[in-house]
Order: structure tokens, then C-alpha cells, then sequence
């Protein structure tokens, strides 16, 4: 009942502390794949010519061509070989690795290098130096009360759903 | 790491003062053929005792089109000439819209704030031929023409049949190419290594640390050694975009600029060689610390290119320019390359790849590869690199062992390079697949030839290995006339060789038959003696139906095997046999190999 007093008064504290969760394991894998994929990709942002109305303003890309000798009519679009390739990289690995398993040959799938034998070393996700803590709510790593603050302040999962 | 340099600049010395007597005559190729194959014969810096002097001859063809064909950039030149190294992208910015910029275009560009990259490649694989193509136009057309040469290529390990496809559309068809060949980039990068920097055949192993990924490469007279190819899933990109998160989180947001990021860690970044030490000297603060580094980011107005700032120079900053401050970050970030683990990958750095998969070779050859390292590959180029490979590989092998890496002067062009001293070998004449080649046998023909990880068994090794091991087969390979022909890429199994592990392999199949027939027969009698073990034999009967279906198909091959030797060349039944092996081989593959293999045989003795 005394909370119900407080949370009329609305102690923020209090609001946060019972917000506050700690975060399991699959979200903290999840966390992990996601910057995976950040530390993947091409590019971070957004295409900046995305917005733009491509269809008579697309570049010509044989515009200063002239010299060429071949032949125009043996010159194909670039779409034609995309269209005509039409597959995707996972799509590709896993018709290979078939084919692999089929004939017994060596693939992709065996070139995969396995776990390191020695022990993970261990960095604090704020300024970089080894670190010896673990955040309790999100299992992200920090080195001292400085790096702890501005963690929480910033990249702990507490509050991520 | 104190001495190598020296020992090998003396090689390197050698073999150099040998190779320059026979410079000139690459240049004035119209000499007889005569003069040239004595003077080379002469001048031969390869010691293996079979190899003929015809093997050394310079090719008297046309200059060809080497192209290395990165992920990122693509190195690209006649072999008369020295490489050009370019981005194999096309760019998109910020500030001029409606453009694209294709390849070195982009050196046109003033403002390269949120450069936008379109990649062809996806895990070192050409995925999008809606950037590819044009990016090879435009090389074609405005770096190097294509028209009518030989061309020299690189494509990716087990590069995917689709891919080679659409390749060999676009280059014999509307390029109308001569001739291609394509290699791996680690094989050109062996060539180079084996012929023109130690200048003899050597086991050896290529780490080749590019910009999606790094591929540690080894090669067992003369082949790669499927088994031990490891691939580490760290490459520039990777780098470079960690460098660009841990900026972000720590001072600027700068996820939008790979670009100058990647400039950053190029300008900035060092592999350490004491990595706690740096860790702690990154801990001081003021003048003990000597690795913080500030680093002016271009504001492509007034600074074109970020550089380092010089210590106690802060006068020339203009007002209004940024800056990074570097500590760490200088050193942790090529450490990735290290010891993934340290972002959370579960993999094994490079030393450690590099010390499995001398482990997982035959462990004759275990020593040599130590000896033989080579690092080539944008990350490379990495100051202190090639020392940390060094050590950390030292660190875990025997203390008796010798741990050599060598590093090329120039990592990134080091296989184009290969290709271009390859164009100059007459070996390159059996290699290359002409237009009309192509014509008549299309692009499963290409793919054959260009493939040679389709060619490979799982179980070969172990059975090769075996063979090995009761008589010292990569002697016997060496001095084997015929393997000079063969022994470039593996491409074909050396017929001496293949012929053997064959002989070897229908032998125990021919025991094992006869076992599982007197298996057979005891069985039937048993049923008929005793209940009990009767049971017994029902179990047994199952593993020996089990294995009897595997057998079956042995069977067969060891009655084609003999049919055929009456027939035809062994070479060639080695041949059959491994194909009839990889059951399902569509007939016409097998006719294209079949003829292929014909090929093979008339142009060896051409």
C-alpha cells in the first residue's frame, strides 16, 4: 500500500526499478548477432539516392564509350545477367554444400574455422581497456565505476523489451 | 625476427641476379624460340631434378589482361605492364546526386562525406551483376582493354558453378575475349612465391587476409591441400566497421563515413607485438604515452585526405576541423584478426589457424610449411603484421621447427603478380580455355577446368596419406617427368600418382569383396548349424548388407577399371574411375570431362 502512495507521488526511482529487468540469454545472443550484422554490412546508412525518381535519370554507363569496337548488338543490360542469375548468397551456399555432401566433395562448409582453444579475453564495452565486471542486468562488460555509469547511462539493455 | 630479413634479401638477391639475364629476352620475344629455351635452361633457377628445360620457357604470345578481382578493389593490368589497383564498386555521395561513380571516377568526386558503397561481392562471392558488370565496363573500356587478349583472372575458392556461368557469358561472349584462365588468388600467389621468391617447388602456406575475408591456404607439392583450408570469417570490412562503432560510441558519430573511416584505420591502425604492454602504455596519460595519436578528419573543403597530427603541433589546425583522438583503438582493432573472440566471434585467429592446418597436413610436410608462410592480402599490409604472425606462430610449434613468414613487398597486387609471371610461362598455353573452346563445350566445360575442388574426395586424402607413408610419394612426385606438366594448380592429378592411389584402392576393395562373400557363405551355414548363433549372424548380416551396398558400387568401378585399362591409357581410367565415383554425374558432364580430359591429353603434347 505504501507503494501505491509513492507511485502517487510518482518517485521516478522507484518507476525505473520496477521497469528494470534483466536481460536473458537469447536477448543478449540477439544483441550480438545484431552487431554482427552491423560489423557485416556494406554500408551503415541509407541509400542516398533512394528518393530519388531513378527511371529517365538513370546514368548511362556507356555515355563516353565511343571508343569501344565490339559490337552494339552483343552488348547486354546488366539486368539481363541479374535477372538471369536470380539467387542469393545463402541459396547458393546451401546448393553447394548439397552438392558437396552428394559427391563428397570438399565445400564451403568445411573451410568454417572452428572455436579458439584459448580463453576469450575480455574488454570494456566503454573506453576499451580489459575489464573485470560484468553488468548485471544486460552481461555487458566494464572496467570501473566511471565506465560503469556512463554504460548505464547509455548501451545497458534495461531497458530494451 | 631479427634475421629473416636479411636471409631472405640474400635469396631474394640470387634468384634476382639469375632472373635479370633473362629479363631482356621476355621483352624481345621474337627471337627463335631456340636461343631463348637455352639461355633459360641455362639460367634455370628451379632445382627439381625432373623438370625439363621447355617447362621455364617464356610464352611467346600476346601480352594477356591479368585481373585480380577483390571484393573491394580490383587489380587490373596487361602483364606488360604493373598493376593498377581501383575500387570494385560503384559509389554513391551525398552531395552530387543523380551520379554514380564507377571505380577511380570517384577520384573525380570532391565531397566523399557519407560515400555510399554498392559492393558486387557478398562473402567474396560476385552476387550483384547490377554492379559488377558495369565496374568491368568501365575498367574494359577506360583502364585496360580486353578485346581479343588472353585474360588472367582470379575468382574466389569454390567459386559457385552460377557464377562461372554468367563470368564466362560476359567475357567470351560480349567481351570476346581470346582466352581465359582463372585461378584462385592463393594459387597465383603460390606461383609467385614458389617460382620467384624461393625459386624452387616447397610446400608452403598462403594466408591471404583480403577485405571480406581470410582464407589460410596450404599447398602440398604443388596442390592445395583441401583438407587444411581453413577460412576466418575477419576481413577489412569487419576492421572498418568496428573501428567506425567504437568512434561513434566513444566520440563522433561517424557510422555514416566507412570511407574515411577506412582511411583512418589505414593511416592509424598497427598490429601489436606486445599486446598487454600496449594496453598498458594506452592506459598513461600525458608524455608516457606514446601511442594516442590524434588524427584531423577531412572536412573536404580545406583537407582533402585526414592525416595524422604531428605530437605538439596544434598551431596549424584551422578552427572548425575535428578531430579524433586514437589510443587503443589504434591496436585493438587489427587485434580482431587475432583473436576474433574478442568481439564475440567464436573463431580462431589467424596464428592459430595457421598452426591447425599445418596439424591437420601430413606431418612430413609439417616442418616445411612452417618455413613457408606467406601473408599477403590488404590487412597485410598492417605495420608489424607480418612480425606477430611470427611470433605467435613460433609460440606454438616445436622449438626445433624453423617459422618463416614472408611478407611481398606489396601484399595487395602480390597475386596479380603470380598471374602475370603465369602469363609468362608456356605453361599458361595448356591452361587457358580459347574462345572457341568455349564455343563448342560451353561453361560446364569452364567450369571443370577452373574447379579443381570438384575433382576432390573427402576420403583422398587419408588414402593418399596412406600411400605416403609406405613410400615417400611427394618424392616420387618430384621426380616424376610428367609432373612438371600438371603440378601448376592440381588442376590434373599427376598420372603417376592418381594411377597408384587407384591401383591401391581397387586392391582393398577386391579384398573386402572377397571378405564380404565369405562372410556371406558363413553365414548361411551358421543359420543352418546353430539358433543362437544364428542371431548373432543376423546382426552381422546387417552391417555387412550395410557395407555391401557401398560395395556394390565399388564393385562396379573396379570391373569398369579393369574393362577400361585394356581399353585406354591409365591416366585416362584414373580419370573414369573418379568419375564414376561421383555418382551423379549428369552423361554429359561426364562426355565433357571425358573430352576434356582428351584435350588435356593432346596438348601435353603439343
Amino acid at each position: 500500500m505504501t507503494i501505491s502512495k509513492l507511485t502517487l507521488r510518482g518517485s521516478a526511482r522507484l518507476k525505473e526499478s520496477e521497469k528494470r529487468r534483466i536481460v536473458d540469454e537469447t536477448s543478449r545472443k540477439r544483441r550480438h548477432r545484431k552487431m554482427m550484422e552491423i560489423l557485416e554490412a556494406d554500408n551503415y546508412h541509407e541509400d542516398p539516392h533512394a528518393d530519388l525518381v531513378m527511371s529517365k535519370k538513370i546514368p548511362k554507363f556507356d555515355d563516353n564509350l565511343e571508343t569501344r569496337t565490339r559490337s552494339r548488338k552483343k552488348e547486354k543490360n546488366p539486368e539481363y545477367y541479374q535477372t538471369k542469375f536470380r539467387k542469393h548468397i545463402l541459396q547458393l551456399l546451401e546448393e553447394d554444400r548439397v552438392e558437396a555432401e552428394y559427391t563428397g566433395r570438399y565445400s564451403y562448409t568445411d573451410m568454417a574455422c572452428e572455436d579458439t582453444d584459448s580463453p576469450y579475453r575480455h574488454f570494456c564495452a566503454v573506453c576499451g581497456f580489459f575489464s573485470q565486471y560484468v553488468c548485471l542486468t544486460c552481461g555487458m562488460r566494464y572496467c570501473g565505476i566511471r565506465c560503469m555509469d556512463m554504460h548505464m547511462d547509455t548501451r545497458c539493455l534495461k531497458w530494451a523489451a | 625476427m631479427s634475421s629473416p630479413t636479411g636471409q631472405e634479401s640474400g635469396m631474394f638477391m640470387s634468384i634476382e641476379s639469375k632472373r635479370l639475364k633473362i629479363e631482356p629476352k621476355t621483352y624481345s620475344r621474337r627471337k627463335s624460340d631456340k636461343n631463348r629455351s637455352k639461355r633459360n635452361s641455362n639460367s634455370d633457377d628451379l632445382p627439381s631434378p625432373s623438370k625439363t628445360s621447355k617447362s621455364k620457357d617464356k610464352y611467346v604470345g600476346p601480352p594477356s589482361v591479368i585481373l585480380d578481382n577483390g571484393s573491394y578493389t580490383a587489380k587490373i593490368g596487361m602483364s606488360n605492364n604493373e598493376p593498377k589497383v581501383i575500387p570494385n564498386c560503384m559509389m554513391k555521395v551525398k552531395s552530387e546526386r543523380k551520379r554514380l561513380f564507377i571505380s577511380n571516377q570517384i577520384e573525380e568526386c570532391r565531397d566523399l562525406s557519407g560515400l555510399y558503397y554498392l559492393l558486387p561481392c557478398e562473402k567474396g562471392y560476385i552476387m550483384k551483376w547490377t554492379v559488377q558488370k558495369p565496374v568491368w565496363d568501365y575498367i574494359f573500356n577506360n583502364v585496360c582493354s580486353v578485346e581479343d587478349k588472353p585474360v588472367v583472372m582470379t575468382q574466389p575458392l569454390y567459386n559457385f558453378k552460377a557464377i562461372q556461368e554468367i563470368t564466362d557469358e560476359i567475357f567470351f561472349e560480349e567481351y570476346e575475349i581470346k582466352s581465359m584462365f582463372r585461378a584462385n588468388p592463393t594459387d597465383l600467389a603460390k606461383y609467385e612465391y614458389t617460382n620467384n621468391v624461393v625459386g624452387k617447388q616447397t610446400s608452403c602456406i598462403i594466408v591471404d587476409s583480403g577485405f571480406t575475408c581470410t582464407t589460410v591456404v596450404p599447398y602440398i607439392g604443388g596442390k592445395k591441400y583441401y583438407k587444411g583450408i581453413k577460412r576466418i570469417n575477419v576481413g577489412g570490412k569487419l576492421l572498418t566497421n568496428y573501428l567506425k562503432d567504437i568512434i561513434s560510441y566513444r566520440q563522433l558519430h561517424v557510422m555514416d563515413e566507412t570511407y574515411v573511416i577506412n582511411q583512418v584505420k589505414e593511416d592509424t591502425c598497427y598490429v601489436s607485438s606486445d599486446f598487454k604492454q600496449d594496453m598498458r602504455i594506452a592506459g598513461y596519460s600525458g608524455e608516457q604515452n606514446t601511442i594516442v595519436k590524434n588524427y584531423v578528419l577531412p572536412d573536404f573543403n580545406t583537407i582533402r585526405r585526414g592525416y595524422v597530427q604531428q605530437q605538439g603541433d596544434t598551431s596549424e589546425i584551422a578552427e572548425g576541423c575535428q578531430i579524433l583522438r586514437l589510443n587503443n583503438e589504434r591496436f585493438t582493432v587489427p587485434e580482431i584478426l587475432f583473436y576474433p573472440s574478442d568481439i564475440g566471434m567464436e573463431s580462431m585467429g589467424i596464428p592459430e589457424t595457421i598452426v591447425k592446418c599445418i596439424k591437420l597436413c601430413p606431418p612430413k610436410e609439417q616442418p616445411l610449411l612452417a618455413k613457408n608462410i606467406v601473408v599477403i592480402g590488404g590487412n597485410a599490409n598492417f605495420p608489424g603484421f607480418k612480425e606477430r604472425v611470427y611470433s605467435d606462430v613460433r609460440s606454438y610449434l616445436p622449438d626445433h621447427w624453423t617459422v618463416h613468414v614472408y611478407k611481398p613487398e606489396n601484399p595487395t597486387t602480390f597475386a596479380w603478380k603470380g598471374g602475370k609471371s603465369l602469363s609468362e610461362d608456356s605453361k599458361i598455353k595448356s591452361l587457358l580455355i580459347t574462345k572457341e573452346q568455349y564455343e563448342e563445350r560451353g561453361s560446364s566445360y569452364t567450369y571443370e577446368r577452373f574447379s579443381d575442388w570438384v575433382h576432390t574426395q573427402k576420403g583422398d586424402d587419408q588414402e593418399k596419406n596412406k600411400v605416403s607413408e609406405v613410400k615417400p610419394a611427394a618424392e616420387s612426385i618430384l621426380r616424376n617427368s610428367n609432373f612438371t606438366r600438371f603440378d601448376l594448380f592440381g588442376k590434373h592429378e599427376p598420372e603417376g600418382e592418381e594411377d597408384c592411389v587407384v591401383v591401391e584402392e581397387s586392391m582393398e576393395v577386391d579384398k573386402t569383396v572377397t571378405k564380404d562373400s565369405a562372410g556371406g557363405n558363413n553365414k548361411s551355414s551358421e543359420s543352418v548349424m546353430n539358433v543362437d548363433t544364428a542371431k548373432d549372424s543376423k546382426e552381422d548380416d546387417a552391417e555387412v548388407s550395410n557395407s555391401g551396398r557401398d560395395l556394390e558400387t565399388y564393385q562396379e568401378e573396379v570391373e569398369e577399371y579393369s574393362n577400361n585399362k585394356t581399353e585406354r591409357s591409365s591416366s585416362k581410367t584414373a580419370k573414369t574411375t573418379i568419375n564414376a565415383r561421383s555418382s551423379n554425374m549428369d552423361t554429359y558432364e561426364t562426355n565433357c570431362f571425358n573430352s576434356y580430359d582428351f584435350d588435356v591429353f593432346e596438348n601435353t603434347y603439343i
